[in-house]
């Protein structure tokens, strides 16, 4: 079972993630002022080397832009493994996907696919030869673009979509130490991701003891 | 709690198999087409093109074109020729390093790659991770003479595809020997993604396939235990 954490802010947090055990460090990319919480391209490039040079795991640039020419802008500017496109999941066409794809291979793309509709199941299958991977996430109104809710969804929905789609699926939304293993058993995805209930309490920071805990729930009767 | 593991089978060379695959619920339905005479049991582009049709498509399988060539232009001719969803890398991997197959995938998208890596020793995990980035999935399977890999109805050494499995950031397929009384305990052992049958669910002394040694394996890959 693969790791996913978001979201590192600093070099030294990231590299504890990835000695913690986490194959997958998420870091929020922009320069435009979209997310109260992004990093600029040189912080996220600074993040993502200390990370290559001291593990073995691969980094991500989230964004929530839209637009073909600023997503291209982010990746070349902070040069990650995967890109996450994680904003208005409608202003993603999966044609738009697939020239992402083409233009900046060998970087991979991550479509975060809201779940909570019924019709949730045919949307993810629609990415599902476009992207590389799937994340699935909580879909709320309240907060830009997808996840970041603390909440769980509907894990049937997300049972469904892992067995459909040919690509691998990594499951978010109110993931934690408490709860990740039911979800493993349930949704049997690829990977599982935590944001929020590894934070330190009240912030945007990780905790690292959180991380751990939650690297352990995952791993340790394996 | 296996249930979700993706099932790969090679190689169909008859409609009525293909039918017979997506029907047991195959992911990944595979097919070696060649112009080039390379490899026992190549089809036609014709012939791969026919068998893909009859692939529904209201159905998620994926059409996997295995090829054992290394040249650049032939592997690009045959994903033209056959247009698959995903395209299978079996030959020679030290013809296929991985600057030229970041160099395919970039051409060919958004047809995905995969690559089958022959499972020696431990050396094997650094190998697997030195194509995660330009791949798409990776086959893990066992050697076979003349440095090609596959087909060899045996199985590897499974701690060293356990361990590559741990240490790759993309999905993995478990082959080699695999069939329906053995592969609940590989899945185990490996914890793949998903799990590859070719020699073991054949007809007997035949290329055709055997459905039911499909459905039995798929079945037993899926079992909940």
């Amino acid at each position: 079972m693969k790791i996913q954490i978001y979201a590192h802010k600093t070099p030294s947090e990231a590299v504890a993630s990835a000695q913690a055990g986490v194959d997958f460090i998420g870091v929020t990319v922009g320069e435009r002022g979209r997310l109260p919480w992004e990093l600029s391209f040189a912080d996220a490039r600074d993040i993502f080397e200390a990370v290559r040079s001291q593990s073995d795991a691969s980094v991500l640039a989230l964004t929530i832009a839209w637009e073909e020419a600023e997503i291209v802008e982010t990746v070349r500017q902070s040069n990650p493994d995967i890109l996450h496109l994680s904003g208005d999941f409608h202003r993603y066409s999966p044609e738009l996907v697939l020239n992402l794809r083409a233009k900046l291979s060998p970087v991979k793309i991550m479509m975060a696919i809201p779940v909570g509709e019924p019709d949730s199941v045919d949307r993810a299958k629609r990415y599902g030869r476009a992207a590389d991977f799937l994340l699935l996430d909580t879909d709320r109104a309240h907060v830009p673009g997808v996840g970041a809710t603390g909440e769980v969804h509907d894990w049937n929905l997300s049972a469904a979509i892992v067995r459909e789609v040919p690509i691998p699926v990594f499951l978010a939304g109110g993931l934690g130490a408490h709860n990740v293993r039911e979800a493993m058993r349930r949704v049997q995805p690829w990977a599982v991701d935590s944001y929020t209930h590894t934070n330190a309490d009240g912030t945007r920071y990780k905790d690292p003891a959180k991380v751990q805990a939650f690297v352990h729930a995952v791993r340790g009767p394996d | 709690m296996h249930d979700a593991v993706k099932v790969q089978i090679y190689e169909h060379v008859h409609p009525d198999d293909v039918r017979a695959s997506v029907q047991a619920g195959v992911d990944f339905i595979g097919v070696k087409p060649g112009a080039w005479g390379r490899s026992e049991g190549e089809v036609d582009f014709a012939t791969c093109r026919g068998l893909y049709a009859v692939i529904p498509e209201t159905s998620p399988a994926m059409r996997n074109a295995l090829t054992v060539s290394t040249d650049l232009g032939e592997i690009c001719d045959t994903v033209q020729g056959v247009q698959p969803d995903v395209l299978h890398l079996s030959g020679d991997i030290r013809l296929t390093p991985p600057s030229l197959v970041e160099e395919i995938r970039r051409l060919i998208s958004p047809v995905k790659v995969m690559i089958a890596v022959p499972v020696t020793d431990f050396s094997t995990v650094a190998r697997a991770r030195s194509y995660a980035r330009c791949v798409d999935y990776i086959l893990l399977d066992t050697p076979a003479a003349g440095g090609v890999v596959g087909a060899t109805g045996e199985t590897h050494d499974f701690a060293v595809s356990a361990e590559t499995v741990r240490r790759v950031p993309v999905p993995v397929l478990l082959a080699g020997g695999l069939h329906a009384d053995n592969v609940q305990a590989a899945i185990r052992q490996v914890r793949p993604w998903g799990v590859d049958s070719f020699t073991h669910t054949n007809e007997s002394a035949s290329r055709r396939k055997d459905p039911h040694r499909v459905r039995a394996f798929t079945a037993a890959a899926r079992l909940q235990t």
